[in-house]
């Protein structure tokens, strides 16, 4: 075997070595950032569910299909925190519509100790109880769920509002934020990324709150 | 080597080449529609906001403290939008929005988003058929057209809602 074969050999070894590491290296960043955008998708998808509950329930405040059951709607909010709520209105139970029974709805966050299971050490679960039912709660990844309550002049109202101060509210401004359970990325060993996606629903108010 | 084996190589490091620009480009893509979705998601809940807010107010300026009886009585095409001395937070009836301009400013802590700015039309409107047209003279309804953009979006999300004169227990 003479001398320029063996020089071709390495050659080619050497090509393909770096070839083969060039397309692992490639496969492996596609793995990694497919993961990513996986986990992305799954926090909006969470994201989106998680708001259109609270869009549908907070859109009912102070509704009741038979409306002398709930004669005066200013009166629906019975407490309002920064993380969590409690309101009268008329729930669909059984997917029949609303029965004209006054129901109440109570929303509050669970602690982070909840889910210590999970690996992201923020996510915790968003309580919703209806009447004396058992509370419900899903983990969609919630890391913070807070709201601000407004006037009717859009001034600000002190938390946790109690008394006379719940008829006031006029607007409630949520502030949701999910992130992903499972850390997409792992920088280093003690700093782990989460996926995130946040939501702010500024204003929202119900029709039915107030008397027009 | 060979003039053959040299072009073999040549043409194997090109078509790997090629594979892997592609694959940054799916990459890449992915990576953009996943960031545009978050945005449109924000900016969906923005123009949303401002819908509910306005759906949340009087149809009128006349129609705040009294009641109307013909569509005349409300404010004239040509005055819809804020009434002198009125502001963003002191807004009091539907078509305040008309002229709405807004910049929402994002920032790391109270708002994880990008700015966007909001803008907000309301019209006269009337039925034609089975047609909403817009009407060059007081009716009962009001149409609410509010765009929502960011550069960080392709496209601007328009957002509508009619509003109606009506009066509650």
């Amino acid at each position: 075997m003479g001398a320029q074969v063996m020089i071709d050999m390495i050659g080619s070894m050497l090509v393909f070595g770096w070839l083969l590491l060039m397309t692992l290296r490639v496969n492996t960043a596609n793995d990694e950032n497919m993961q990513t955008y996986r986990g992305d998708l799954l926090v909006q998808e969470n994201l989106v569910a998680v708001t259109q509950l609270l869009e549908y329930d907070f859109r009912k405040i102070g509704f009741c299909k038979e409306p002398d059951n709930l004669p005066d709607p200013t009166r629906a909010i019975l407490m309002a925190d920064t993380s969590s709520i409690r309101f009268l209105t008329d729930v669909d139970k059984d997917g029949t519509g609303p029965d004209g029974v006054v129901d109440s709805v109570y929303y509050y966050l669970g602690p982070t100790s909840e889910l210590s299971q999970t690996p992201n050490p923020r996510d915790r679960y968003l309580y919703r109880v209806v009447d004396s039912e058992p509370p419900k709660g899903a983990n969609l990844g919630i890391t913070s769920f807070s709201m601000k309550y407004f006037d009717r002049a859009g001034v600000p109202i002190a938390t946790p509002v109690i008394g006379a101060a719940l008829q006031q509210i006029q607007t409630i401004q949520i502030t949701l934020s999910v992130e992903n359970v499972y850390a997409s990325t792992i920088v280093e060993t003690t700093n782990k990324q989460y996926s995130s996606a946040f939501w702010q629903q500024v204003r929202l108010s119900s029709r039915n709150y107030r008397n027009r | 080597m060979g003039l053959g084996q040299s072009l073999l190589s040549a043409l194997a490091l090109a078509l790997l080449g090629t594979i892997v620009l592609d694959v940054n480009w799916n990459t890449a893509d992915n990576g953009s529609v996943i960031e545009r979705t978050e945005y449109e998601i924000m900016a969906t809940s923005l123009g949303t906001s401002v819908i509910e807010r306005a759906t949340g107010l009087a149809y009128d300026e006349n129609t705040i403290n009294s009641d109307i009886s013909a569509a005349t009585s409300c404010t004239p095409v040509a005055s819809l939008g804020p009434e002198i001395g009125e502001i963003d937070s002191s807004y009091d009836d539907f078509d305040d929005f008309n002229g709405y301009n807004k910049v929402i400013v994002g920032d790391s802590l109270k708002f994880k988003s990008a700015d966007f700015r909001i803008t907000g039309t309301v019209q006269y409107v009337q039925l034609s058929g089975d047609s909403v047209v817009v009407s060059a003279g007081q009716t009962y309804n009001k149409l609410l057209t509010i765009r929502v953009w960011s550069s960080f979006m392709p496209d601007t999300l328009k957002f509508q809602t009619v509003y109606s004169y009506w009066y509650f227990r």
